[in-house]
C-alpha cells in the first residue's frame, strides 16, 4: 500500500484534520465564522376609544372600550379596568390582573361608584403581555 | 563466507543483527534526520450571510403559536475542503441576563432550537472549496408566567456562529 503524503500546515485558529487511506489521502480545514440577526417580538395593542358614561340616579358608570386586535391571530386573555382618581388607581367591574373580564367584553358596569370625578383606563391582557389604555374623558 | 556490508551514512545509532546459516543477513537499524518541504494550507472563516428571518407577521409572541425562523447561508471561502462541524445560534444577551438592547427582557424569554428530532438545521459536514449551503435556527418566546411587556416589540439580536 502505498500512502499518499499530505502535510498540513494550519495557520490561524483553524484545525486541520487529516486523514489516510488506501486510496488517497483526505485533508480538511476547519475554521470559525459568525454572523448576527435580529427577529422581531410582538406587540399587544391596547384597547382604544375608552369612555365612561354616568347611569344617573343608578351610582354606576358604564365603561365602553374597543378592543385590539388578537395578536397574532390568538385570542386575547381578557381584561380588567381601573377607576382613576388624581394619581390613585382602584379595581372597576369587579375586574382586576387576576380576574380578567372575558375576552368577548367590550363594556362594563362599574357599580357603587363613590361621589367625585373618574377616569377610567382598561388593560388587555395576552399572556405575559398586557397593554394599558389611555385614560377616558372624566365623568 | 562474505558478509556484505551495508553502509548507511548519516547518524548511526542502532543495533545490528548479523545471522550465518549458510548466507548471511545483516539488519541495521538507525536513526536519522533529514529536511524536506511541506504543502502549506490554511483554514479559512466561514462566511456567514443572507441571514433574514421568517415567520408570522405578528413576530414573537408568548407561549407557541408564532415562532420566528433565522435563515442563513454559509460559503466555504477557502479553496479546499472544510468540514462545519456546528452551528450556534444565540441570543445576544447583556450582563445582566437581559436581551442585549432591551433592559428588563430576560434573555430567558427565547428559545433557539438547531435541532429537531435529531435532524441539524445547519449543513454541518464537508464543503468542498467555495460551496455554500443553506442552514436555519428557529426561535421562539418562552412563557415566563410573568410579566414580559418589557420584550413586547423588540429586536432580538441574535449571533450565528460556525465552527
Amino acid at each position: 500500500m502505498k500512502l499518499l503524503k499530505t502535510f498540513a500546515i494550519v495557520a490561524g485558529s483553524g484545525l486541520a484534520v487529516v486523514g489516510l487511506g488506501a486510496q488517497g489521502a483526505v485533508a480538511y480545514f476547519t475554521a470559525g465564522g459568525t454572523a448576527t440577526g435580529a427577529v422581531r417580538v410582538g406587540l399587544l395593542a391596547p384597547p382604544t376609544a375608552v369612555s365612561a358614561t354616568e347611569s344617573p340616579g343608578t351610582g354606576a358608570v358604564r365603561v365602553q372600550w374597543t378592543g385590539p386586535a388578537d395578536p397574532g391571530g390568538l385570542p386575547i386573555d381578557g381584561y380588567f379596568v381601573e377607576r382613576l382618581s388624581g394619581s390613585a388607581s382602584a379595581p372597576a367591574c369587579a375586574s382586576s390582573a387576576a380576574d380578567l373580564l372575558d375576552a368577548a367584553v367590550s363594556e362594563c358596569m362599574d357599580q357603587a361608584v363613590p361621589a367625585g370625578s373618574y377616569t377610567y383606563r382598561v388593560t388587555a391582557v395576552f399572556r405575559t403581555f398586557t397593554a394599558r389604555s389611555a385614560p377616558s374623558d372624566p365623568v | 563466507m562474505r558478509i556484505s556490508k551495508k553502509i548507511s551514512s548519516g547518524i548511526i545509532a542502532g543495533v545490528a543483527t548479523i545471522t550465518i546459516a549458510g548466507t548471511a543477513f545483516a539488519f541495521l537499524t538507525a536513526t536519522g534526520t533529514a529536511e524536506g518541504a511541506a504543502t502549506t494550507g490554511s483554514a479559512s472563516p466561514w462566511k456567514i450571510d443572507g441571514v433574514v428571518t421568517s415567520g408570522q407577521p405578528s413576530g414573537l409572541l408568548p407561549g407557541s403559536g408564532a415562532q420566528q425562523a433565522v435563515n442563513y447561508t454559509i460559503t466555504n471561502v477557502n479553496d479546499g475542503v472544510q468540514a462545519l462541524n456546528a452551528v450556534t445560534v444565540a441570543v445576544k444577551t447583556a450582563d445582566d441576563g437581559s436581551v442585549l438592547g432591551a433592559p428588563g427582557c430576560p434573555a430567558s424569554s427565547f428559545s433557539v432550537m438547531t435541532s429537531w428530532q435529531g435532524q441539524d438545521f445547519a449543513p454541518l459536514g464537508e464543503f468542498n472549496g467555495h460551496a455554500s449551503k443553506s442552514g436555519h435556527a428557529v426561535i421562539g418566546m418562552n412563557n415566563l408566567h410573568v410579566n414580559q411587556d418589557a420584550c413586547q416589540n423588540i429586536n432580538v439580536p441574535v449571533l450565528i456562529s460556525a465552527s
